[in-house]
Order: C-alpha cells, then structure tokens, then sequence
C-alpha cells in the first residue's frame, strides 16, 4: 500500500513541515496582519445589540453551530483546528462530541464560550447561536467580549478536564463560588452567595458542604475538586454545560459518580449537556446524540443509537472495533486504526481519512466527499455511500 | 475477500510500525537539534543585537589594537605630550576694606600637554597622563573579555566537578557539598572581594602584574556554585532515568557514566549561565579597576579609565572631559547588554517552552 | 511547621559558622607584621600600649601561626562576635558596633526608598508586559530592564552627575549636606530638605539599577501564572481581563515576590558601598569601603559577618514569607 501525498517533493520530503527562516519570519508578519484585525473587531465597546442579535433555525435548539472555523494562526502557519464544523445542541439532551486527541472538540467548545486562546486563535468564519432564556437569539461571533462575560458562567457555564489544576489554590472554594453569584446576580449579597454555593455543594453530592466551603483546593481530592467545578458551573442555572473531558483525569469509580450527577442535573434544571470525550463508554452512557469529529470535521454524527448500531464511516467503525471492552474472540489481534491524523498545519484538500482508511477509494484522493443523509439525524461525509444513503456496489468500489 | 482481509490484517499487524516509521519520516525532514537551536535562537533580534554587539567589541578589543599599531604605532601606555595653549581663569568675589563686595578676574595663559581633546590623530584624545584614550579602550576591552572568559571558563570547570560528584555519590558527600554552597552563597559578593583585592595589593611582595591572577581566583570562588547547582540539579533528575540503569548493565564505570552521559545533557543550561555569567564578572572587574584595585596602573581597563572622573578628585575631568570617561562606560554597557541578549536568546532557543 | 522552621535555623547557624571560618581565614592572607604597621601610630602616640596590640595579634591570629593556636584564636574571637563586641576600628578608633549603629540609618533609608520606588515602578511594569506579551511595549521594558543591570553604578552615578549637577545644576554634586550654608538650631525643615536633596541623585542610581530586575521577575511569574489552568477557569466564570489579571493572576505571582523581597535585606542595611562613595554619602558602605582599603581588619570583619548575618535572616524571614503567602504550604 502506498501512501500518497500531494506535499512531497523530489526527495520525498514534506517541505511543508519544514520551513526556512525568511518563510517563518513572513508568516509572523501575516499572522500579526490578521490577529490584529480580529482583537479588534472584539474589543470594541457598547455594541448596538441589534449587530449580534439573529434568529435560530430551529427554535427547539439552545445553540447552533454552523460552518465554524477556527484557526490558530502559529510560527509554523495556519493550524486549521476546527474546519467546517456544523452540528446543533438541542435544549435538553446531551451532545457526545468523540474524536482522537487534536480533532478540534476542545477548540470547538472553547470557540460557543469565546474563549479561544488568542491572540494566536481566531474564529475566522462561521456562525454560533445561541437562544437565551429570555427567548433572545444571540450570535456569538460577532458579540463583543464585555458582552459576551455577561453570559459566560450564567447561562453557558463550563467544565474543565483537570480538576486538580482548575482551582485557583490561594483562595478558599467558597469564595470561589461566591465570585460566580455576585457577579452575575444582579440582587445578591454576599450572604445569600454563600447560602447558595452551601446548597449546590449539597446537591453535587459532597457530605459536609459547610467545611469544603471553607476548604483550600488542595485539601480535596480530584473527585471532590471535580464535583466543586460542576457545582460551580450549575450555581447559576445555565441553559448549556459544557464538559471537556470531565471524568479522563478521575479515577473509574469516581468517573461513574461524576457521570450520574452529570445526568442528574440534567434532568433538574432542564438544561443542555455538550460532553466531549475519547471514551466510546462513556458516549454510550450518557449522549443521546453523537458528533464524531476527525481533524477538525464533523465526519458523522447521528443519534446514538444510530452510531453505535450502524456506523457509517470507516473511522466511526475502527473506533467501535478499537474499545478493549469488546468481545473479542481468544486469538484475535487488538484492532487499531493504523497511521497518524495529518499534519494540522497542511491538510490535503482530499478526504483526511485517507491514508489510513482500509476502504479506501481512488475517488477519495480526489476531493473532499460531501455529507451522505442517511436518516434526518445521521450524516456521514464518505464516499463508500451513493447519495441516497445505500453503499456503492462492489464495482464502483475500484480498489487502489 | 476474507482471505484478503486475513492478509491485509496481517500486513498491517506486522508492518504498523515501520509503515508508521516510514510515513512519519517521509513527512517530517530529520534536522539535526543543533540546527533547531541555531535556527530558534536567529530568529529573535535580540539575540541578532547581541550577537553583533559581542563580535564588534571583540574585534575592538582584539583586532584594533593590532591595527593601530601597525597604522600609527600606538601603544598601550604611550605618553603623547601634546602642547596647546589654555586659557586658566580665576574669578573670586570679595568684601573690600570699604565693604562693599568686589569681584576678582584673572586670565592666563598655560601650556598644557596632557587632556589633549580629540583629533584627527587621536579620535578620542589624551587622558591625564597623555596616553592615548582609543588606544587604551582597546587595550581596556582585551583585558576584560580575556579575564572575563578565563574567570567563567574555570568557574564552570569547578562547578561541574562539584556539583557533578555532589549529584551523582549523593548522600553524605551531597550534603558537605550542598553546605559549602551554601556557604559561599551567603558571603557578601562586592565586599569579599573588596577585601581580597585591597589585602592582595597591599602585600609588597606580590607583584602589580602578578595582582590579575589572584583576582581571578578570587572571583572564581565566587562564582563556582551556579554551575554546581546546575549540574546537581540536572544529575538528580537524570538519575531517575532509565539509560542510566541501560549504562549500569554495560559496566562502565561510574566516572565515565558521571562525564560521559550526564554532561552532554547540563550543557544547554550550564552555556546559557556561563554567558550570563560572563556579564557579571565584567562588571566585577570594572569596578574592581575604578576602585584601583583591580588591573594595574599604567595598565589600561575601562574601570580605571571611568574613575578619572571620581568627583572626589576633582571636577573638571568629570564635567568637561567627557571623552575621557564616557567611551568606556558605553563599551561596558554594550558588552554586558550583549551577553545578557545572547544568554536569553539561547536559553529561548534551548527551550521555547514559553512561546505561543 | 515548627520543625521545618528549626531545621532551617539550624542550616542557618551552621552556615553562618562556615562564613565565619571563611572570614576569619582572610586574615591568614595578612603578613605578619601588618598589625604592627596599622598600631604604629597608635603606639607611639599612647593611645595603645604593648599589651594592647599583642592581645590583638592574638585575637586576629597572627599572634601564634601553629594551627591550635590559629583555633585558638578563632574560638576567642567568635566568642566576642557572639558577645556582640565585633572588636575596634584602626581607622575609626571606636568600637565597630558603634560606627556601624552611628552610619547605618543612612544607608537605610537610601535603599528603603529605593526599594519602594522600585516595587512601585517595576511591578505594574512587569505586569503590563505579562499582559501584553510580545507586544512593542514587554520588548521595550524588557530591554530596559537589561540596560539596568549592564550599567556599573560608577558610570551611572558619573552620567547623571555630569547631566543634573553640573551642567543642569539642579541637584548637589556630593556629600549629604551642604557645607557652605549655615542652619539655625531650629531650621529641622531646612535641614531635612537639604539632605533630601542630596539624596535624590544617589536613590535615583540605585533604583534605576534595580527596577528592572524587579520587573523582569514579575514579567516571568505573571507568565507563567496567566498561562494556568485556573485563570483558564477564572475567565471561563464570566470575570473580565482585569479581574482576572489583578484578583487572580497576582495573587499567585505575589507569592515568588514576597519570597524574593527578603533577599533584599543585605542590601537594605548593608550599604550600597560603590554609590555612596562617588556620592560621598556617609552611610555604612561608604565607610566599609573606606576601611577595607586601609586594612582595617576588625571593621571589615565585623562588617562582613554582619552582612552575612543579614543575608542568613534574610533566607529565613522567606521561608516564613512563604508560609504567610500560600495557603499550600501551611499545613506541610
């Protein structure tokens, strides 16, 4: 099998990888070009609302996320991390976002909470709304940032993946919580902030919420500083929580717990759950419906009973082959997707699967395939499929 | 197409690694980490900056006087008498017997030969003693950088073997030697070496020429303990690591496993403080010199060569001689400043951890 | 806590000892006959007699060179440092504890005052840089934070007396006071403005000297402070930049800085020994250097085990510093 790629040259090196000097200092000064035209765009003040106001496409979503792309832009060029991601989170359900390490879930997430990295990370093109409680449609690129702190924690409100580095460790956790409270509620004190954040440690479950409110992060243990970051994620009810990883740095037992109180809070507060993780267990568990993203694109999502009884894209199939809690027959060889995801800073302009897609087609070095409709909630972008959602036949399918 | 399968699996069951391997190398050209550095540390003006400014004072101070002796045949303590006229003034006021306040003036004329102002034959002049100053900046410059590297080079020396045996017997000899550190840490830098230089140019049977050496010992001993930490540091986190138990299962010798594998691995850490390190004891020096307890008289030093504009001797150097004094003080800046770039930039190339 | 603390005290004794070895010994540098030559003078004119200057061979160890009598000599003179008696000045003809108390308020109040200036100037500077890294602003800061530590305090101090007291005339050349003018028994405001401004100039030396330092220390902890996961978490509440910078951010980075605060005490009482020499200020470290380029071996002893008294104290009160400033410490 050979693997073919566009970037080499005669001897067969990726030249875009590696850069001269005269190239690195001509893409410092692009790139500052470019950051400086966007810091400026956000830091702009008392924006008329009437510029970042809009309307949802279906009423019955919290946010919806269209074409985003967000780039990096680095020494080494542009890192395309999410490319062309488009998907809804429904009011109500969990979205399960899965995908390798560096597809582009984290920056996504970061990207509905305007908290991309900058000045190096941009969002570039694309739309996110978001409906408020208020019924107000808001579109979230183009907010301004003293308008868009007015939300953050409020009414989106995320979870960090390590616990244990996600505290502030000179200041107490109750005072930590009550920042939260008196920021964003207009009539609190700061004994009614107290009497809050006292409350919400009792309902993630911690058993004498009076002394870990008093506590130092470094006096709990990474289940108990976990369940503080939710707690003070939900302080104030928000439409969306936003959990990157949540359980990866935990411990199993602790993992399930996190888990349930996840859904638990769900169920109360009537909100949204965007649950990013590489763990097809936890997916199973907890979404009802499922985005698969590979380097920086959605390549499928559907329900997900739908992904995980029918998956239609190779790399959708190697994931469920590659769970170790499988059963697999005594004998048989562990399943891993062989290769590596592309470099990020040069896609090709072809399907980014390719190379390492044991299905592969001539046809797939040809072009990106376009999204296949298999059901109203399941897409898929490959071209195994005919555009009525049935598989090519056997001759259409020319080997390479 | 199961039997396909059957071998494609083994294909790639077999192959993953190489094909992995392979592709990886096929996409990513192999340079070599010292071109990596190269190309991190140039990437920065302000190493560029220091770089050139390093290079000009060596040449300066290495090149030039070679030069201007072959061109005019300065030497570093030659008296040039130049004679112009002056005009000396004296103006008083005084009380006359009638009361009255009454001011006194006077001018002359003198013949001075010495504090001749700069010229086309001297760029910078003469000083008090009729040496030529450009001349003697050289001079100044060729001494400092030559005592400065010896002084870093066997600081670096000391601290390696010190910290390395600190680090690598541990223990007992790690604790005598951490102490001694310690120790020599608390000792107040300037004053220590005060005292060691006045004592040194106070016995008579040490020579003036003879004066350097100590001084260089002096400032050695000062200076060895960063190098040790360094190393020690390095070594103890090194030791956890598994080539070292690799190193053991050969059977070399623990001398050898101490030099050979640990210190190519302190060596980004140790250069980068040796060049810092290099601005520090130049500054030493040069105060050392300006407080006449450092390079010799007649001997030129940029240290010395400020310290004719000591207020406490008079003011007249100091406000209408700039030329005397102010050159060497901007080459000290600039030399300082210069390793100061060079040591951040390297320590960035090293180790651009903190880039974006 | 406590034990931590007693153990660090114990380093510190034991440290202090060995400097006071490695003091001592510099008087084996001495050639024999140096006391004789310092007490001459005194001798003839009375002021000493016989006994005197052989007792102080002794003490100084060029009395009996063999090594138990070196050991001797040693274990007299630490047993006075312990008493407080750091012996007698040749060149003062007082004792040096007294020429120390007499000069040390000076100095003092010199490097507080810089000291201040600099915390006030240097550390918003270092923390706009943090903020604003990479921008034109942290690379001029930045350089000019090298500049201050490349610069000899010699030429600084000749460069602005050339600029300020001769030729814009505006501050007084040296000295503390004015000799030329005469004050009344009442005129405190004038005297103090008088030294006040003898002072500006000799301050300004050393808090251009030391203000980038301080700033480049803040620079480098802001980073790595506003690189964390909890200010990630912190904006990720809904606080603005500034809250964020100035609640969170620096409340950490205080933490490194308060530590690094107590390594200034040397030089808070010990003197800046070049400045105030070209600034002719009489404090401590004027008088220091003046002694050690007279071989006056009791002064400088003395002095240099105070400064290393200081130095010591200074690395305990930052251990203690510590405790005080992060809540992760307390219990450890």
């Amino acid at each position: 099998m050979s693997f073919l790629n566009n970037d080499k040259n005669a001897e067969g090196v990726d030249s875009s990888v590696y850069l001269t000097l005269r190239e690195e200092r001509r893409i410092s000064r692009e790139n500052a070009k470019i950051i400086k035209k966007y810091e400026r765009e956000k830091n702009r003040k008392k924006v008329d609302e009437k510029e970042y106001l809009t309307e949802m496409r279906d009423p019955s979503n919290v946010v919806e996320i269209e074409n985003l792309h967000t780039y990096f832009y680095t020494d080494v060029g542009v890192v395309k991390s999410v490319n062309g991601v488009s998907f809804d989170i429904p009011q109500g359900k969990i979205v399960g976002v899965v995908g390798e390490s560096g597809c582009g879930k984290s920056v996504t997430s970061l990207s509905i909470m305007q908290l991309v990295p900058g000045p190096t990370g941009q969002i570039v093109e694309g739309s996110i709304r978001y409906k408020a409680s208020d019924g107000k449609c808001y579109e979230i690129t183009k907010m301004p940032r003293d308008r868009m702190l007015k939300i953050r924690g409020k009414d989106i409100a995320m979870i960090f993946q390590e616990p244990m580095t996600s505290l502030n460790p000179v200041f107490k956790i109750g005072y930590q919580m009550d920042e939260v409270v008196l920021l964003h509620e207009e009539e609190s004190t700061p004994e009614s902030a107290k009497k809050k954040s006292i409350e919400m440690l009792k309902q993630v479950g911690i058993a004498d919420p009076e002394k870990v409110y008093a506590s130092y992060p470094h006096e709990l243990s990474g289940g108990m500083r976990q369940r503080v970051m939710i707690a003070m994620a939900l302080i104030c009810n928000p439409r969306l929580i936003i959990a990157d990883e949540p359980t990866t740095a935990l411990d199993v037992t602790i993992q399930a717990q996190i888990l349930e109180l996840l859904r638990e809070i769900k169920e109360k507060i009537n909100g949204s759950i965007m649950l990013i993780t590489h763990d097809l267990g936890v997916i199973a568990e907890m979404a009802d419906i499922v985005v698969v993203m590979y380097a920086g694109r959605i390549i499928e999502q559907g329900t997900v009973k739908e992904i995980f009884h029918s998956p239609k894209h190779p790399y959708t199939i190697g994931l469920m082959k590659s769970r170790p809690g499988r059963h697999i027959k005594e004998g048989e060889k562990l399943y891993s997707i062989k290769g590596q995801v592309p470099n990020p800073i040069n896609m090709p302009d072809y399907c980014y699967f390719y190379n390492r897609c044991d299905k592969a087609m001539r046809v797939c070095s040809q072009g990106y395939p376009d999204l296949i409709k298999f059901s109203p909630t399941h897409y898929a972008a490959c071209y195994l499929y005919n555009e009525d959602g049935s598989e090519k036949s056997a001759e259409e399918k020319e080997r390479r | 197409m199961a039997m396909n399968n059957e071998n494609e699996k083994k294909l790639n069951y077999t192959d993953i690694d190489e094909h992995m391997e392979s592709e990886a190398e096929q996409h990513f050209k192999v340079i070599s980490p010292g071109r990596m550095v190269a190309k991190r540390f140039f990437k920065s003006k302000l190493s560029i900056a220091g770089l050139v400014m390093i290079i000009f004072v060596f040449l300066f101070s290495f090149v030039g006087p070679l030069i201007v002796d072959v061109t005019w045949g300065y030497k570093e303590t030659q008296v040039f008498k130049i004679e112009r006229v002056a005009d000396m003034i004296t103006t008083a006021e005084f009380a006359g017997p009638d009361g009255k306040t009454y001011s006194y003036y006077d001018k002359s004329q003198t013949v001075l030969l010495f504090k001749a102002p700069p010229s086309a034959s001297h760029w910078l002049g003469t000083d008090t003693s009729g040496f030529d100053i450009f001349t003697r900046l050289m001079y100044g410059g060729r001494i400092s950088l030559t005592i400065s590297f010896i002084v870093i080079f066997i600081e670096t020396f000391l601290g390696i073997i010190l910290g390395g045996l600190a680090g690598y017997y541990g223990k007992w000899v790690d604790q005598v030697i951490m102490r001694i550190v310690d120790i020599f840490n608390c000792l107040p830098g300037l004053p220590i070496l005060l005292i060691l230089s006045a004592t040194i140019s106070s016995i008579e049977s040490i020579k003036a020429e003879h004066r350097i050496y100590y001084l260089m010992a002096f400032m050695t001993l000062m200076g060895w303990t960063g190098a040790a930490r360094i190393v020690r540091g390095q070594i103890l986190m090194l030791r956890e690591q598994e080539y070292m138990m690799a190193a053991e299962t050969t059977g070399i010798s623990a001398f050898n496993r101490i030099f050979k594998h640990l210190i190519p691995n302190t060596m980004p850490q140790l250069i980068v403080s040796a060049t810092l390190g290099l601005g520090g004891v130049i500054l030493y020096e040069s105060t050392l010199s300006y407080l006449g307890l450092g390079v010799p008289f007649p001997r030129a030093a940029w240290g010395s060569m400020i310290a004719l504009a000591d207020p406490s001797k008079g003011q007249e150097i100091l406000a209408y001689y700039p030329n005397m004094w102010v050159p060497a003080g901007i080459l000290i800046v600039v030399t300082v400043l210069g390793f100061s770039f060079i040591g951040d930039g390297l320590r960035d190339a090293f180790d651009p951890r903190m880039k974006r | 806590m406590w034990k931590y603390l007693a153990k660090r005290l114990a380093l510190g004794v034991l440290i202090l000892f060995g400097v006071s070895i490695l003091i001592y010994m510099l008087t084996m540098l001495m050639p024999a006959d140096y006391i004789d030559n310092q007490t001459a003078a005194a001798l003839q004119s009375g002021a000493m007699t016989k006994e005197d200057v052989q007792h102080l061979k002794e003490l100084y160890g060029l009395a009996d060179k063999s090594f138990t009598g070196i050991l001797k000599s040693y274990a007299k003179w630490l047993s006075n440092v312990m008493k407080g008696n750091l012996g007698r000045s040749f060149v003062y003809g007082r004792p040096v504890t007294e020429v120390l108390s007499d000069y040390i308020w000076i100095s003092f109040l010199i490097a507080f005052i810089s000291y201040i200036l600099e915390i006030i100037i240097g550390i918003p500077m270092g923390i706009k840089a943090a903020v604003n890294q990479y921008s034109p602003y942290d690379y001029t800061v930045s350089v000019f934070a090298m500049m201050g530590a490349s610069l000899p305090s010699f030429f600084l101090s000749a460069l602005l007396m050339n600029v300020f007291a001769i030729r814009l005339g505006i501050f007084p050349l040296q000295g503390l006071t004015t000799a030329t003018k005469i004050f009344g028994p009442n005129d405190h405001l004038q005297i103090f403005l008088d030294k006040a401004w003898h002072l500006v100039l000799p301050i300004t030396v050393l808090t251009l000297l030391g203000v980038g330092g301080t700033m480049k220390f803040t620079r480098t902890n802001m980073l790595e402070v506003l690189n964390s996961d909890y200010i990630r978490t912190a904006r990720a509440k809904g606080l603005s930049e500034k809250t964020v910078t100035y609640k969170h951010a620096f409340r950490n980075t205080m933490i490194p800085l308060v530590t690094s605060l107590s390594g200034m005490l040397p030089g808070l009482f010990g003197g800046a020994m070049i400045t105030e020499t070209v600034f002719a200020i009489p404090g401590i470290g004027y008088m220091a250097l003046r002694a050690t380029q007279q071989g006056d071996i009791p002064f400088v002893m003395g002095y240099n085990m105070f400064l290393a008294i200081l130095t010591v104290s200074g690395m305990l009160i930052s251990d203690i510093m510590y405790m005080v400033v992060d809540p992760r410490v307390k219990l450890s």
